[in-house]
């Protein structure tokens, strides 16, 4: 069982979450659930929909894009985060390679934290908007 | 001068508010301006720090970068929206080409709008998070 701290450490590496403060994060912290999947297991599935997502705490999972292998991601890594804000389509599938500890949090909690911490929304929009940005800039120049 | 009513319409129409509720452009259209502005005015300056959002309600502008024009577009266009969320410099020049009648909103007022209504950050954050996935999906297939 990780301590709350510790989920609040990786919430607060996942670059959608920057410039949130210790407080707002405690509360997405306290949003989610801890789950243990076995190693196998098929954490998000590209091209579903899902309306969660993954912070690893503990073990090794795979990503992997039309079968090919990606990326192996461990503790702190998030996985569908996007899928707190929309619900389109997973764009890559994620194994568990070990037996993973996982933070859950699902879109519907976490649209109720940001109802409740209305400047944490505002931050997210920032981060977003920046990002939209870079990528716009990176392939219109 | 077009009425509230009118601006409220217009707004429904933009692609960019489509999933917004009547209630929910009504307020944003209360936080904006509407201004009319001749031929050869600069709406956007292209490397200056910006912080308002605009809605072309009639009139054409063109869009042009580094001094080339890369388009012209007219009513129901959204421009500079993204500065409505965070600090950035502008990545393009706006001119008006003919008279123009717009909705001007800046950041500050934006900002006090999400604030008071949580409920329109997280369709704002729905919009830009399947716009960020589209670009993701352009950029990494």
């Amino acid at each position: 069982m990780a301590s709350k701290q510790t989920k609040v450490q990786h919430l607060a590496g996942i670059s959608l979450f920057e410039g949130c403060s210790k407080k707002e994060l405690e509360k997405v912290a306290s949003a989610g659930d801890e789950i243990l999947m076995t190693a196998g297991s098929v954490i998000v599935d590209q091209g579903q929909t899902g309306r969660e997502a993954f912070v690893v705490l503990s073990g090794k999972v795979e990503v992997t894009r039309s079968k090919r292998k990606v990326a192996d991601l461990g503790p702190g890594a998030v996985v569908g985060e996007l899928s707190l804000l929309d619900h389109g389509p997973r764009t890559a599938t994620v194994t568990c390679v070990t037996d993973c500890e996982l933070l859950v949090i699902d879109q519907r909690n976490f649209r109720a934290v940001l109802q409740e911490v209305p400047t944490m929304a505002v931050k997210l929009l920032a981060t977003i908007a920046g990002r939209i940005r870079d990528l716009d800039k990176k392939y219109y120049g | 001068m077009a009425g509230r009513k009118d601006h409220i319409a217009r707004l429904a129409a933009v692609p960019m508010f489509s999933s917004f509720t009547k209630k929910d452009l009504t307020a944003i259209s209360k936080a904006a301006d509407e201004v009319t502005r001749p031929a050869g005015h600069v709406l956007i300056k292209e490397g200056t720090e910006g912080y308002e959002g605009f809605v072309v309600l009639d009139g054409t502008v063109t869009v042009t970068r580094k001094g080339k024009k890369l388009a012209t577009l007219g009513a129901g266009e959204v421009l500079g929206e993204l500065s409505l969320l965070e600090s950035s410099l502008r990545s393009a020049t706006v001119t008006c080409e003919t008279e123009c009648t717009v909705l001007v909103m800046d950041r500050q007022r934006f900002k006090q709008l999400l604030l008071e209504t949580p409920s329109l950050s997280i369709t704002f954050l729905e919009e830009l998070a399947g716009r960020l996935r589209s670009l993701d999906r352009t950029a990494f297939g």
